[in-house]
């Protein structure tokens, strides 16, 4: 009888200590995404706002008095950002698309970002009513417990964006 | 023995994921006030302490502001507060945490966050 109830005990004490450990590792995993998730939405905005800055085009501001961003100086400024904010971090197979609006009016680009993500009423729809640089990233989150289960998606979308202001 | 390892262990890391989501969004905020006024030194590192000592589950540490250029020089605030508009510079925060965990040796760990900000004050 005593040997029985040590067995029992020793079977509930080993599922204990498997379900503690699957919750531990659980929460571990969500921890990871919320921190990629954070992470990535701060690469994506100090890209964005990389792109603003150093895409100024002063020119125009003396011919025409308007800023407008040079398209090309915005994505590239963005991009290097972006590039060496995941090569600090060791992260590779990350998927970038930085648009940009470089119109003193800005405009608009149906279809960007490609995943619908919060921005207000233009959902998965990017407009601005002035010069901008939008930054869309995918990026892959290495999972600690969740990977052995096969779960996806397993990665981060993001996307930021900013304009400069008269 | 698990369960308080468990239990224990879990709230020694959520101090230390607070402080590390304190530490971050003040880090964040600060970069982006120094962008804007890079003279402001004090009141960015006043706003990063603030923001750890506040955070939800109460572990205050003190926090060491520095900042770097962009090719990963340490400067000075000095050296901040006189940079031309376009400058490109790094914040970092870091803050010591020691976890707490029972049947455990303690292991110091330095937590350390990093924000890229660009001096868009007008001369």
């Amino acid at each position: 009888m005593t040997s029985e109830r040590s067995a029992q005990t020793a079977v509930w004490g080993l599922l204990a200590m498997m379900v503690f450990i699957a919750v531990a590792s659980g929460l571990v995993d969500v921890y990871r995404l919320y921190a990629a998730r954070n992470w990535a939405y701060s690469v994506a905005q100090e890209a964005a706002l990389a792109g603003t800055s150093k895409g100024r085009d002063w020119a125009s501001i003396s011919s025409s008095e308007e800023m407008r961003l040079v398209g090309t100086t915005a994505k590239a400024e963005a991009e290097k950002l972006v590039a060496a904010e995941m090569a600090a971090r060791g992260i590779t197979g990350y998927t970038m698309d930085v648009r940009v609006l470089p119109d003193p009016t800005g405009g608009s680009i149906s279809g960007y970002p490609p995943r619908p993500v919060r921005l207000g009423s233009s959902r998965g729809s990017w407009s601005s009513d002035e010069p901008a640089v939008g930054v869309y990233l995918e990026v892959p989150v290495n999972w600690f417990l969740l990977n052995r289960l096969g779960i996806v998606p397993k990665d981060v979308h993001v996307f930021a964006a900013a304009g400069v202001a008269d | 023995m698990l369960l308080g390892l468990l239990i224990f262990g879990g709230i020694e890391l959520s101090q230390g994921i607070a402080v590390r989501q304190a530490l971050d969004s003040g880090v964040g905020a600060s970069a982006r006030a120094l962008s804007l006024d890079p003279s402001q030194w004090s009141f960015a590192a006043s706003l990063v302490q603030q923001t750890v000592d506040q955070n939800v589950m109460g572990a205050s540490s003190p926090v060491t502001l520095r900042i770097y250029d962009s090719g990963g020089t340490l400067r000075s605030s000095a050296w901040l507060s006189g940079s031309n508009f376009g400058t490109s510079f790094t914040l970092e925060a870091s803050a010591p945490f020691d976890a707490d965990i029972p049947f455990l040796a303690n292991a110091p760990i330095t937590i350390r966050v990093r924000h890229w900000g660009i001096v868009e004050r007008y001369p």
